[in-house]
């Protein structure tokens, strides 16, 4: 029953007490510890009969006995004993938790015939803790106090248990068994893109759900960009070319066109061109300062000479002009879907002035 | 009188309305939250630190309530604002010198510049405390879209007094998307999208078109801004701004530890 190795103070203290409580009945408790001690050789459990033989002699009433007493009796065989006797001391100290409380409703039996003398005596602690252990502990139990728990209750009925008869699970039939994974991935079973898409209704399904998303995406998107634009023509009359003195900037269709109409040279030909009112470089409009004889943007000061040629502030290219040319009724007529930038060479282009 | 009070709430239409009496404990106090649909948008009961200001600086509420701010003061703006070339500059000053309380011009555009501020605010306050880092870096993307988007209600009101400033500012603005890889048309790679010959990307069918809704900013633009930014931004906001909050409870609760 108890371990004799490693038998806790307490175990020691109750072994005393039921010893005096009831002496046949702790001595039929001893002769089977006593076999128990015998069986293992060598083993210091010679001397653990001694504690609890000499400890009936030493007290003349358990009750009255105080715990350092029987522990000092305890010890008093101890220390004649081997080193290796301390060993399981402090080791059945250290269990002494769970084997106490497993040991509790082992010696329930015997305790509580052994209480049952004592509670008109004044206890003291390991009773009390004992007498307050005697319930069952709450709470989950670890396997070793489970097992000697079942041990100490009904050995029937574990002897019962133990042996249970389970037939060996049969066959599983064909239709059950788990085929073994492919470890290779063959031609055969790779999944195409056909199939991903359309190889079951559901995928077929939800392929046309998908396109039909993003046919409407697409056309939400082209739903944002207006067909229809509508806009001042590009093309118009701004008089005729002898209206135009050399070196002079005609501001009269800035408002309404958006262009500088000028005669002026450029490459040391005087032209007749069309200018654009776009600052090139954020896309204000500049103005024409007559007295300083330049175009001036208002917003972050870009300056430009009268042949549209930048030369002061973060203006990075000239103006650009737009097609003019002669109409058939003699009027120049000057057409904005035509652009042409000084800095791509296209002024060069005839479409681009008209000779004056 | 107190028989006319316990007269009104003992009647259908207060009972139907409140379905719960007056919480005088804590249960109720919560059952009454959590059943409410304007009360439950906010917590029960918040951490003792979510109110620290020298912590969380409440730039984050006053954002939102410029929000709701500005919405408010917009819808009644919209009463007297038409969007077109003929009507939206003299509605503007018709706004300010002929309307009662025409003041909500000038509150609409002061909370929009508060607003711009106070986001500003409440963006470097998250980053300084840290409030980025996991498990709440997805909120962070979430306020960084919600920045954006409160910069382009910026932009996008900006047009509609149709001034010489709105007009150059959403021109020099604007300008910019034509400079757009691929899809501006005088970025890089615009010629990419050419098909048999025809250019997909051309100045009346580029990025910037599609944003202005012509070649130049005009009438066309002052309609697509308009509704951009009553309807589309305002909603998108909405949206984000229900996640973000969201996203604040749910990853630990306002400057809550992790």
């Amino acid at each position: 029953m108890v371990d004799k190795d490693n038998m806790s103070v307490d175990e020691v203290l109750k072994m005393c007490r039921q010893l005096d409580a009831d002496g046949a009945a702790a001595a039929s408790e001893d002769s089977p510890a006593e076999a128990a001690g015998s069986s293992v050789p060598d083993s210091p459990t010679s001397a653990s009969p001694d504690p609890v033989q000499e400890a009936p002699a030493d007290t003349k009433k358990t009750g009255e006995m105080s715990v350092a007493e029987i522990l000092a009796a305890a010890r008093g065989q101890a220390s004649e004993q081997d080193q290796s006797k301390p060993k399981p001391k402090p080791a059945a100290k250290k269990a002494a938790p769970k084997p106490v409380a497993a040991d509790k409703s082992v010696a329930d039996k015997s305790a509580t015939t052994a209480k049952a003398s004592e509670s008109a005596v004044p206890k003291d602690t390991s009773s009390i803790l004992a007498a307050a252990r005697k319930a069952t502990k709450p709470g989950p139990m670890s396997k070793a106090e489970a097992a000697k728990l079942a041990e100490a209750d009904g050995s029937d009925k574990a002897k019962a248990k133990t042996k249970l008869n389970v037939p060996p699970m049969p066959e599983k039939p064909a239709y059950a068994q788990v085929p073994s994974p492919t470890a290779v991935v063959t031609t055969e079973d790779r999944r195409g893109f056909i199939s991903t898409f359309l190889g079951s209704f559901l995928a077929v399904g939800f392929s046309a759900l998908g396109l039909t998303h993003l046919m409407g995406l697409l056309g939400f998107a082209k739903f944002m960009f207006p067909n229809v634009r509508i806009e001042p023509p590009s093309q118009f009359r701004v008089g005729f070319p002898d209206d135009y003195a050399s070196g002079m900037v005609e501001t009269r269709f800035k408002a309404q066109f958006g262009v500088w109409v000028v005669r002026y040279e450029y490459e040391g030909q005087s032209q007749i061109y069309a200018l654009s009112t776009v600052c090139t470089h954020l896309g204000c409009t500049p103005n024409w300062l007559e007295g300083e004889q330049k175009f001036k943007c208002p917003c972050h000061g870009s300056g430009f000479y009268k042949d549209g040629i930048n030369f002061e502030g973060p203006a990075p290219r000239p103006l650009e002009r737009y097609a003019i040319e002669v109409g058939p009724d003699g009027q120049l007529v000057v057409d904005k879907s035509k652009k042409f930038n000084e800095e791509k060479g296209q002024w060069k282009d005839s479409t681009s002035f008209v000779p004056a | 009188m107190a028989n006319l009070g316990e007269v009104i709430r003992n009647s259908q239409v207060w009972k139907s309305i409140f379905r719960h009496p007056m919480p005088v404990d804590r249960r109720n106090r919560i059952v009454v939250m959590l059943t409410n649909f304007f009360l439950h948008l906010h917590p029960v009961s918040i951490k003792k630190q979510g109110i620290a200001l020298s912590f969380t600086w409440c730039m984050g509420g006053v954002t939102f309530f410029l929000f709701l701010v500005e919405t408010i003061t917009g819808v009644l703006l919209m009463f007297y604002y038409r969007p077109t070339l003929e009507w939206a500059y003299q509605d503007i000053l018709s706004l300010r010198d002929v309307t009662s309380l025409g003041i909500l011009r000038e509150l609409h555009r002061w909370g929009a510049h508060a607003m711009v501020i106070t986001v500003w605010l409440h963006m470097y306050r998250v980053f300084l405390t840290g409030s980025y880092k996991p498990p709440r870096e997805f909120n962070w993307t979430v306020g960084v879209i919600l920045l954006l988007l409160t910069l382009l209600l910026s932009f996008t009101g900006y047009l509609l007094p149709w001034d010489q400033l709105a007009i150059w500012a959403i021109t020099v603005g604007s300008n910019m998307a034509r400079a757009t890889p691929i899809l501006g048309h005088e970025g890089p790679g615009a010629a990419l999208l050419t098909v048999g010959g025809i250019d997909m990307i051309s100045d009346a069918s580029d990025a910037r078109f599609g944003l202005l809704g012509a070649r130049f900013v005009g009438e066309e633009t002052l309609n697509r801004f308009y509704i951009l930014h009553c309807i589309l931004i305002p909603l998108a906001a909405a949206l984000l701004l229900a996640i973000h909050f969201w996203r604040v409870r749910k990853d630990g609760g306002i400057s809550g530890p992790l």
